[in-house]
């Protein structure tokens, strides 16, 4: 009723806004928004496994949604309408249905600022809290509830909010989840104390608090005959600190969240305290760009329900320390947060070889090098005979400086070049181990690949052009253990767990006309999966129209089974095959 | 610099407010009682409410035995007011075609459970199939607040199962008699299945493959369809009057008839919750 009568009211200030824009009324109303269709087809595909019973007569999934703004004088509001009728392969299947799952309106001058309803919001880094969304992950944790920002005077910014977080169409009630409970504060030393304004280092200071109330149920195990119940935290609460220095190209950043006691599903009811600590430092300048990076977290699931494993429902978000790469080939082993425990570092160089130089050419080259390792804690067991892990104790032991076992490792280079005026060639390499016993809980260790990328773009004339790629991912049947706990495997290939599925190889060509036509065919073929009934074509073929802010695409072939991941929160998307219809716009 | 001394003055009252966190000191776990269920068992004309636990699960799965073990604890909580099923099915439980997992513990009616339902992962679980925090697919560790909330609530309905077995055939003649102790609106449906335990056959598991696994409560068939027949004839749940539903099976050689169950359940068909669930030992009359 609330949410009917919230919709209502939302239409109508957006039917005003429409008519006032039209009659020139003050407070400069404005309206914007976008829509997204995006549907598949399913058929049977034999080679694939997908069959008419498993598909249970699912020919087709829709995910959409319309998304509309409205803003006038100090106040902004919004609404999203939302349709998964069924949800895609993938998506979980409790988001079928529709409805309006995001509205706010909200209030705002220099000083204050006022949301009531859904908002999305990150302290920090986003370690301590984060809500958002993103479409093709299937994600949304969104708020609901209030917030408000408080800037009393420049370079002191306060936050303060209280809501519940989205999960799928079921509202709050009866205590189904968590109410979640935050502050932030940040100052801006340069801003507020005159003596710093003309200071060539800025410093900014920043804290959060976090608090989740859950009213919890009993819990209990029974050992030798007795049964115990455990001993609930009802509210469990994290801190966190956070300072930025910048001078010059230099930015410092670092970031320490502690959280207290939590135990819950995704620990196994342990009530160890969580650690997390970011650190990163870059440097920037014509030409050059480096970044330096460290992480350490440990036990840092913090999720507004006791109960839950999935990714939703998350209260915190872990920023991760591996590259988001474009090519297909490289994504096929994507890196996951682990939310449990690890350590990791990143370093990463971007060069342009000046134009003009014998190196460089006429337009200069770009050259990157990227380097990721991610690395298990060194959990050891809190007493004697206690196993690591054990529900119902602190947990573990894992000390700062010691690691466990290799999660992740990948080293990757691009070269850049623009060859004339009509030719952009880039050549890529990735190297990964990829631990797919932790990162997808599959059979195996670790999977060792190299993936050789060519991108060559021939842009014809002002209108057309021409973009072909190809790329290799190897698995080398045999390799070299790096890390002195890995034992060296001597499994014959088909033997061996950790080839996964295998190498492949792949092909591209693109079409463009310019600004408004777009042709795609692509293979992927997994010609060295240990299974030779499963050494597969993965075709697609696709067209795109493209006229303003609309945006008309098709495309027909198969989808491999797989990880799709941003930002270290992942989707596992199944095999299939079919026809692909987008549809969207904005304005 | 005063008005910032304020702020900062209530900005941390404020935040010592919001870390209020309840610090849970050692020992975590409180012993509370006895684990062999919920003490003695009902009086002859006591109505009880019984728990449906469908455990879906598969012999390939690591993560699978944990939950069995959950399953376990909340059998030992509550004796037999939980009935516990253990349906193989998904993607842990295709056998391979050599090797350990030649077994296939998955059944039609298992299949058609687990496409309906559409787990997300493994181990997942039903509680009565009954919504618990917005779901019906429960992960173990919802399991135990799931059996809670649905044990709490009155009893609607009795099922009384009488079994009569004749060993040269190995036939089963089975009738089930409900009573509902209420008037309900909708129309209710009885299913009836089979359960083995004590199958002795190998295991993935966090550690590796254990070949002498013990599987309990495995769904060896449903007797009545997937999603069974009307109650009486008509599945309407009058208040007091007597319903009865017989079926014959004829069990399969390899079955252990010695460990195995019958389990009668009745469910809103529109809802789909379960209202009341029995179990008796095959070989029990």
């Amino acid at each position: 009723m609330i949410l009917r009568f919230t919709t209502v009211s939302l239409l109508i200030v957006l039917a005003i806004a429409y008519n006032a824009r039209t009659q020139n009324i003050p407070g400069n109303p404005t309206v914007h928004g976008n829509f997204q269709i995006d549907a598949q087809t399913y058929h049977p595909d034999e080679a694939l496994g997908i069959t008419d019973s498993l598909l249970q007569g699912k020919m087709m999934g829709m995910n959409s949604y319309g998304d509309i703004r409205f803003s006038m004088w100090r106040f902004n509001a919004g609404i999203r309408y939302e349709a998964y009728m069924p949800p895609l392969d993938g998506f979980d299947e409790q988001y079928q249905g529709h409805g309006i799952p995001y509205w706010f309106v909200e209030y705002g001058d220099e000083k204050l600022q006022v949301t009531a309803g859904h908002f999305y919001e990150q302290f920090g880094m986003g370690m301590i809290l984060r809500s958002y969304q993103d479409w093709d992950l299937g994600y949304d944790n969104s708020l609901n509830g209030f917030r408000v920002k408080y800037n009393p005077v420049n370079g002191l910014y306060f936050k303060g909010l209280i809501g519940t977080h989205r999960y799928y169409w079921e509202p709050f009630k009866d205590n189904n989840r968590g109410v979640v409970r935050g502050l932030d504060g940040e100052m801006v030393f340069n801003d507020i104390f005159n003596a710093l304004k003309e200071k060539k280092t800025r410093i900014i200071l920043g804290g959060s608090f976090v608090s989740k109330y859950e009213k919890m149920r009993t819990k209990s195990m029974v050992i030798d005959t007795i049964r115990y119940e455990y001993q609930l935290p009802h509210n469990v609460a994290s801190t966190a600190g956070r300072i930025t220095l910048l001078r010059g190209g230099f930015n410092f950043y670092t970031e320490y969240v502690h959280k207290f006691n939590n135990p819950s599903a995704f620990n196994n009811f342990i009530y160890k305290d969580g650690q997390a600590l970011l650190s990163s430092l870059s440097y920037s300048q014509k030409g050059l760009g480096i970044y330096v990076a460290a992480k350490r977290i440990d036990n840092m699931s913090y999720k507004s329900r006791m109960t839950e494993l999935e990714d939703v429902l998350d209260i915190n978000y872990i920023p991760p320390l591996t590259k988001q790469f474009v090519y297909s080939l490289e994504n096929i082993y994507p890196y996951a947060t682990q939310m449990d425990g690890e350590a990791a570092i990143q370093g990463q160089v971007v060069y342009t070889i000046p134009r003009g130089s014998k190196l460089g050419g006429k337009y200069g080259t770009k050259l990157e090098f990227n380097y990721s390792r991610v690395h298990g804690l060194d959990k050891q067991p809190v007493a004697d005979g206690i196993p690591v892990d054990s529900t119902g104790t602190l947990g573990y032991k894992a000390p700062w400086f010691s690691f466990g076992d290799l999660y992740y490792q990948g080293i990757n280079f691009t070269f850049d070049k623009r060859i004339g005026r009509l030719f952009k060639l880039t050549l890529e390499y990735l190297q990964s181990i990829y631990n797919i016993a932790v990162i997808e809980e599959h059979p195996g260790k670790k999977v060792y690949s190299h993936v050789f990328l060519a991108d060559f773009t021939w842009k014809i004339n002002t209108t057309n052009s021409i973009r072909f790629e190809g790329g290799l991912l190897c698995i080398p049947e045999y390799y070299i253990a790096t890390s002195l706990k890995d034992p060296i495997p001597k499994l014959k290939k088909k033997d061996d767990p950790n080839l996964d599925k295998g190498d492949w190889a792949m092909f591209m060509v693109e079409y463009n006309i310019a600004p408004k036509w777009f042709f795609s065919i692509m293979d992927q073929y997994n010609y060295g999966n240990p299974d030779k009934d499963m050494r597969l074509h993965y075709y697609t073929a696709s067209v795109a129209y493209v006229q303003g802010p609309h945006r008309f695409a098709l495309a027909y072939g198969r989808q491999r089974e797989g990880l799709i991941c941003v930002g270290g929160i992942c989707r596992q998307v199944p095999a299939s095959s079919g026809f692909t219809i987008n549809v969207s716009t904005s304005f | 610099m005063k008005k910032i001394v304020k702020i900062f003055s209530l900005f941390a009252v404020f935040a010592i407010l919001m870390t209020a966190c309840d610090i849970v000191e050692e020992p975590y776990l409180k012993p509370v009682g006895g684990g062999s269920g919920p003490g003695p068992g009902p009086e002859p004309d006591e109505h009880v409410k019984k728990v449906l636990l469908e455990e879906f699960t598969g012999h390939k799965c690591p993560n699978c035995p944990e939950a069995a073990i959950v399953a376990d604890n909340l059998k030992a909580v509550y004796g037999e007011n939980l009935v516990v099923l253990a349906v193989h099915a998904g993607f842990y439980a295709i056998p391979s075609a050599s090797g350990d997992f030649t077994a296939d513990y998955r059944t039609p009616a298992g299949n058609e459970l687990n496409n309906f339902f559409g787990f997300a992962g493994y181990p997942s679980g039903l509680v009565n199939r009954a919504d618990y925090q917005g779901s019906k697919v429960l992960f173990k560790d919802s399991w135990e607040g799931a059996v809670e909330a649905q044990a709490a609530l009155a009893p609607q309905a009795d099922i009384a199962i009488e079994n009569i077995w004749n060993d040269n055939t190995r036939l089963l003649h089975c009738m089930l008699e409900t009573t509902f102790l209420e008037d309900l609106e909708g129309v209710y449906n009885i299913c009836l299945l089979i359960t083995e335990s004590h199958i002795v056959s190998p295991q993935q598991t966090m550690q590796g493959i254990q070949t002498d696994y013990i599987h309990n409560h495995v769904l060896r068939s449903y007797i009545t369809c997937t999603w069974g027949d009307p109650v009486g004839t008509s599945g309407q749940a009058l208040s007091g009057v007597k319903q009865t539903n017989s079926y014959n099976f004829t069990v399969p050689a390899a079955w252990d008839v010695d460990h195995c169950e019958v389990v009668a359940f009745i469910y809103n068909t529109v809802t789909l919750e379960i209202i009341q669930a029995e179990e008796k030992p095959l070989l029990s009359k």
